[in-house]
Order: C-alpha cells, then structure tokens, then sequence
C-alpha cells in the first residue's frame, strides 16, 4: 500500500503549511522527533555525479504529554546528484517496516 | 451489563442508551467515547448486526484470491471462489481457535490452518483434518458441522459488504432512500470503479464513535476551524461571495448514511461563475469528481436526469454509510488549473475500548483512462489518508477526545452537543429522499448517526 507520494510541489505545500500557517494542528504544537539514520552504503551508478544511497532509519515522534513515542523504522533508497558542489537530493523511496502504521498520520518528513 | 436472551439493554449501572443519548435537548454522555461496557455492547450488537463495508470487489478479481477484512473485532476471510461468487467466513479455526488465514490477502483454493492441518474451501466449508483414516476431526460432529462460521455477503456498486444477520434486512433496505445518492457515486459508468491498490491502515488512540460521528456522520462544521489552514492558505475559497468556503451546500441523512452535496463553486476559486453555466458546459469544464470527458456519455446510461443535474451542480463530495465508513468524492484542482478528482474512502475499525484503525482506499473509475488513474492516485495520497494534506488534522484531534472521556468529572456531567440546527428544509423539487438541510452545515446529519447508532443498539 501506499502512504507517500511527494514531488516538489506537495513538500513546498507542506512546508508552507508548517512554516506560514499557525492552524496546522497535526503539527501545531510541533511533534519532538529524531531521525536515527544507520547502515548507510553508497553505490556509484553510471553517472559520474550521482549515487545511489540506502540507509535505515528510526523516527521517533513524540506529541502533547504522551507516555509513549510514536516509532518508525523503515529503509531509505535514495538518489543523489551532485550539483556545483552541492549535494541533492533527487528520488527517495521508503520502505516502512510495519502493517498497520502506529504513527496515525503521515504529517512529518522520513 | 445484562446480556439476556435477547439483547443487551443497559450498562450495570442502570444508564440505559436514554440516559446516555438525550434526545429532548440533542445531547451525547461524554463516557460513550471511553467506556469498556459499551464498547462489549456494540461489539456484540451494533457491528454483530449491522452491514459491514468489507472492500470492492476489484480487489479479488480472479477465483481463490482472498482478503482479511475486519467486522468490529471478528476477522473474516472475504474470498472469491471457482464459480466467482463472494464468500465470507470468520477467520478462526472451529478446531482450537487459531488464526486460519495469516496475511492480509492472498490467491489459495484452500485455506489450511497452519495449527494441526484442518483445511477449508474458499467458501468455509471443511475439507478435511490431516491423516483422514484416522479421523482427526473427530466421529462427534459431521464435516458439514466443521466449517468456518459464515456471514452474509452482499454487494453494491462493486462494494462487498457482510453481516452476521442471516435473517436481517437486505443491504438494500439497510440502504434506503440513501440508494439513489450512492448509485451517483458507484453506480454511474458501464464498468464500475476499482482500488487504486491495497488500503492503508493506521492506528489512532481514540474511541471508534470520535472517528465516526464525525466522518461516518457528515460533520462539515469542523472544517472552519481544523481545517482552516486550507483558508487561510487560499486552497479553499468560496468563488462566490466570500462566505466561509465549503460550507453550504445540501446535507442529506437518509437510513442514518450520510451525504453532503456541495457546490464546487462554494469551495474553489477556480469554479468561479460554475453557477452560470449550463449544465452541458460544466459537464465538459467541471465535470464530477472522477468523471473525466471521455466517461460522460456514460453517465445518462445508467442515471435519471435529477441525479445528473444533482452530480453536476452540487456534487455529493462527502458522506457515510452507517456504521463506520466515510466515502470521499472531492473536486482537486491542480496547479496547472486541470481539474481533477479525489476518490476514497474509510472505514474505522475497532481495536478495543480506546483505539481504532483508520483504513483508506483510492478508487477511481475502471474505464477512466490509465494516465488519469495514475494521476488520481497521487493526488488523493496527498490529499486524504495517512499523509493527506486534509485528513492529517483529523486523527490527532479525536485521541483527546477519548482523553477527556476518562476524567470522572467529564464522563458524569460533560455531553457532546449536536444542538445547532435550522430544522429540515428540502428545497423545492430536491429529487431525493430522507432529512435534508439545505444551508451551513450544522449539527444535523451527525446527530442522525447517533440517532441510527441507539436504534441499532437496541435488541
Ligand atoms: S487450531 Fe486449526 S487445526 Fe487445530
Ligand atoms: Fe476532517
């Protein structure tokens, strides 16, 4: 099943929602999270400039007073490209690692 | 809690659904949203016997395919068998108890307990035990006693529903009157709709009712104020003349199922001057959501000329079927000023006294063309479900709610009010049945869910 589908025009969305509008309330007031990132390899592809990354990754989340933390965990496989010194970011895919998420929206970034 | 015969019919305290549903002033005991006794009450007798939505059809589209679908806590194997007739079974093994199907949906002609090996056939009837000669089933009770449990299976539209109620209303009169919104919703093109894919599911800490009477009821108040973002970020607008956007339009209750026919130019900038137009013109400029040119024709094969009119010029973009189930056909305009449409829709499935799963499916029509489906798809995962740029308000709202329900003082004295009202009033040659509410939506349709909620708790 599929829970994201971003381009760069939903993520500006997003974004603005966030950044330039205080009524966002699935973040508002903003959730403490933490992005643990591991198990990070690099592959060269057949362009010069860019690269194939994976890594794995937990998200904690944690809102409100709540006893618990929201968790997810899940794997990344990532484009990059290498652009006048800069690196970015052109494709991302995530595996999340449950079913059923715990997490009852989507509203942060992975 | 008394469980006779017949029914359960009050809490062990005495409250009776009169004292926690106050019908004189349109009023809701806050310890509904947090109570264990009632929610064994509603397990029992409001999902044991109303129609379940258990998925569309084009989910198990070839013989043996199967899925495990949720009815209040009860699990049941919805599969198609050789002949392509839809069976549902509780997915429990009459043996000892074990889970019979594991994953969420599969392809198998027989469903074997991984347990001791008791096997059944798509439509729950048993096959046999391993070792047959020496009679792993035991000599006691006949193979045709060893099934599994069967439901009742019926379908609308593409959509499977079940009901543990061999006897009860047909879904047909479980719908009503509310038949002749949903046919403009399902019943519209030659081929029907299909899933866009498997559901997504996701876990909210609330009572199931926070969930439901406010999505399976038709409440459109609270977008004023949760969903204001999309206000103030001019997403939403009212074409017309300013007033709150979203908000006028045609609320209908029929049955207890809910729809809230909203004009696209009370809502989008974009559809400015829709009013205008004839009803030719919109269909081609601003067609219905999901209705693209090449479907239109399709449309006066299979709906009346109200309904036609009804789709093109009020939309009905929301609504509920009752229980438990929200359906969403909404306009989505893009940024390269295509218009496009949304298609989905929800069930929230009981996980215990203060926790329920949200699940959502995309839809669109079968004979819309690949592209657009494709198009559909993306857009409706960004608009609705777990990252959805409207929904993602929605489930971190109703886990306070729940919240509140467990403080004494709350659970005693605090209700949830339903009170703001102008009455019925159907406007002049509306084509279809039940309460409706033309104007603001107001408190209407979701205290009809409560209403449909006490009678279907009721013996
Ligand atoms: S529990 Fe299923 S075969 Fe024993
Ligand atoms: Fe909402």
């Amino acid at each position: 099943m599929m829970h994201l589908f971003e381009n760069h025009e939903s993520m500006m969305l997003r974004i603005f929602r966030i950044e330039d509008t205080n009524v966002a309330w699935s973040e508002e007031p903003a959730s403490r999270t933490r992005r643990l990132i591991t198990n990070v390899i690099v592959h060269k592809t057949e362009r010069e400039s860019e690269y194939d990354v994976t890594s794995y990754f937990l998200v904690t989340r944690n809102r409100f007073e709540q006893h618990e933390y929201q968790l997810m965990s899940g794997k990344r496989m990532d484009r990059w490209r290498l652009e006048n010194g800069e690196l970015k970011l052109a494709r991302r895919i995530i595996d999340l690692d449950m079913s059923v998420l715990s997490m009852p929206n989507l509203a942060i970034f992975f | 809690m008394n469980i006779a015969a017949n029914g359960i019919r009050h809490l062990s305290d005495g409250r009776s659904l009169d004292d926690l549903i106050k019908r004189d002033t349109r009023e809701v005991s806050l310890a509904v949203m947090n109570d264990a006794e009632l929610y064994e009450w509603e397990l029992q007798q409001l999902f044991g016997r109303c129609w379940n939505l258990m998925g569309h059809e084009s989910e198990i589209p070839e013989p043996n395919d199967y899925m495990v679908r949720p009815i209040g806590e009860d699990e049941l194997i919805i599969a198609r068998d050789r002949k392509g007739e839809i069976h549902a079974s509780l997915n429990v093994c009459p043996h000892r108890g074990m889970r019979v199907a594991l994953g969420e949906e599969g392809n198998s002609p027989v469903h074997k307990c991984i347990y001791h090996g008791w096997a059944f056939r798509p439509n729950g009837d048993f096959v046999g035990a391993p070792a047959e000669k020496e009679k792993m089933h035991g000599t006691i009770r006949d193979k045709s006693e060893l099934g599994l449990k069967k439901a009742r299976v019926a379908l609308y539209g593409g959509l499977i529903f079940a009901t543990w109620e061999h006897d009860g209303p047909s879904l047909e009169d479980y719908l009503g009157d509310f038949r002749f919104y949903l046919d403009m919703l399902w019943n519209r093109t030659d081929r029907g709709t299909e899933v866009l894919g498997p559901p997504q599911k996701v876990l909210i800490n609330c009572n199931w009712k926070s969930a439901a009477e406010q999505a399976a009821g038709g409440d459109g108040f609270h977008t004023i104020s949760l969903h204001r973002w999309l206000i103030d970020a001019g997403l939403f607008v009212n074409a017309e003349d300013g007033t709150p956007p979203a908000m006028y339009g045609v609320n209908v209750s029929a049955n207890g199922h809910v729809v809230r026919c909203i004009p696209v130019d009370m809502t989008f900038a974009r559809a400015k001057g829709a009013g205008k137009m004839s009803l030719e013109e919109r269909l081609q400029e601003l067609p219905p959501p999901g209705i693209t040119p090449e479907l239109v024709p399709q449309l006066s094969k299979h709906l009346s000329d109200d309904q036609i009119r009804l789709l093109v010029e009020k939309a009905p973009q929301v609504g509920g079927i009752f229980p438990n189930v929200n359906f969403l056909f909404v306009y989505a305009p893009q940024s390269d000023g295509t218009m496009l449409g949304a298609m989905g829709i929800h069930i929230i499935v009981p996980r215990g006294v203060d926790k329920c799963e949200f699940w959502t499916w995309m839809f669109a029509e079968k004979d819309c063309p690949e592209p657009i489906k494709e198009k559909m798809l993306r857009n409706a995962v960004q608009q609705i479900g777990s990252s959805g740029l409207i929904e993602q308000d929605d489930t971190d709202t109703w886990p306070h709610i729940t919240r509140s329900a467990r403080g004494a003082i709350g659970r005693r004295d605090l209700t949830l009010k339903y009170q703001a009202t102008d009455g019925e009033n159907k406007p002049e040659g509306w084509p279809g049945g039940g309460h409706v509410f033309e104007g603001f939506a107001k408190d209407d349709t979701q205290w009809y869910w409560w209403l449909a909620y006490r009678d279907a708790m009721l013996p």
